[in-house]
């Protein structure tokens, strides 16, 4: 009984529209500059796995899907942003998490948040998902993004996490591809937008941060 | 209370299935790529009695065993090669049993249980004691699977060995029981 109503916890933790209803909202890919809002900062970067995640090796199955759940968690990531660095759970998209990214595995992703959430306080890779499974590789936070006041768009650099065969991440690297990323950038977007290189660095966080 | 009592059904006949008795036919005794995996949990701190453990294979689509249990102990005679680690584990409380209880282990990664099985032989999961983290009135209980040294590795299969070797169905396993000698003469 407990675990099925902490599955219930993990299956409203994971829908986006629940979180776009709730504290957090969701940010996706964008393809044109005028989908990027006032007051946010169009974030690039990339998100890979070592080894890559294999056709079908995510199972995801739920029932009438109307949110479109699964869509969020195939082939995708769930980035918890804050404005504040502070230990959130990996399943904890309520008060801790303000602003969730999510963006697709393997490429360049462009996806404005806000501009205060400059840290990842949480982020993981749904990898088995039903009533009877919730398993998920962590991705390790927490990040800081060097946002600053100015900023249009920024590159954060490649996250590549190398995993075992327990879906746990053994290693983490953050890789500067900047000039794939602003051909990349250029092509979808034309020249009138800098992006600006300021890659992630991971966060060490005091006893006291949450 | 019907509510409940239909979930505690649908509970239960989960748990029945994954327990093998609907699914997994016997292991053949003559199957030579088959480990024996074992483990102990001390579930003293726990609300209830420990009744199965569900021992996950990651592949894809990941399978899954349901290893006997008794007086903590659990193990299965049958595991295939592969990268293991316990996964769900429960039993029951109440007057009749009625109130089913799951854990999970840890599947956010790896946890202590991981073993990886490259060829058949005996393969120690470890024994842990639960230990209940009380949260307060208004916050979930936690819980902990932690190490414990005793029972050992070596009393554990000592008493994997007895129960083989007594228990009717499982005295035909005789490869499973050689190896499991040969490597109770190894920790002596």
């Amino acid at each position: 009984m407990v675990k099925l109503f902490l599955r219930f916890m993990l299956l409203c933790s994971l829908v986006p529209l629940l979180l776009a209803a709730g504290c957090a909202s969701v940010h996706r890919d964008i393809s044109s500059l005028n989908e990027v809002e006032v007051e946010t900062v169009l974030l690039v970067g990339r998100i890979e796995l070592v080894p890559r995640l294999r056709q079908g090796e995510q199972n995801i199955r739920l029932g009438l899907d109307p949110s479109g759940i699964k869509e969020s968690m195939v082939n995708r990531a769930m980035l918890g942003l804050s404005h504040e660095p502070k230990r959130v759970e990996w399943n904890e998209f309520g008060g801790g998490v303000r602003a969730v990214m999510n963006p697709v595995l393997e490429q360049t992703f462009f996806i404005p948040v806000p501009k205060g959430m400059r840290y990842m306080v949480n982020g993981t890779i749904a990898m088995e998902f039903s009533p009877n499974d919730g398993t998920t590789l962590m991705i390790l936070p927490p990040m800081e993004f060097d946002i600053r006041p100015n900023d249009k768009a920024i590159y954060i650099g490649t996250l590549r996490m190398h995993r075992d065969e327990f879906h746990e991440v053994t290693k983490t690297e953050i890789l500067d591809d900047y000039t794939a990323a602003s051909a990349e950038f250029k092509k979808r977007f034309g020249g009138s937008m800098v992006l600006r290189k300021g890659l992630a660095k991971p966060l060490k966080l005091r006893a006291s941060d949450g | 209370m019907p509510f409940k009592r239909i979930l505690s059904a649908l509970l239960a006949f989960a748990v029945f299935t994954l327990a093998g008795c609907a699914s997994r036919p016997p292991v053949d005794p003559k199957k030579e790529n088959v480990s024996l995996v074992f483990g102990y949990f001390d579930m003293s701190d726990a609300k209830s009695t420990l009744k199965w453990v569900s021992l996950k294979r990651y592949a894809t689509p990941p399978a899954y065993y349901s290893l006997g249990v008794k007086d903590g102990l659990f193990f299965h005679i049958g595991v295939e090669p592969g990268p293991y680690q316990v996964d769900t584990f429960g039993g029951t409380s109440g007057l009749f049993g009625g109130q089913i209880h799951e854990y999970n282990f840890g599947g956010q990664g790896r946890n202590d249980t991981a073993i990886r099985i490259d060829k058949p032989g005996v393969y120690f999961l470890g024994a842990y004691k639960y230990v209940h983290h009380d949260q307060g009135l208004f916050r979930a209980d936690k819980f902990s699977m932690q190490p414990i040294k005793s029972p050992s590795e070596k009393e554990l299969l000592q008493r994997v060995i007895a129960r083989m070797e007594s228990d009717d169905e499982l005295k035909m396993y005789t490869r499973q029981i050689e190896m499991a000698k040969k490597r109770l003469a190894a920790l002596r």
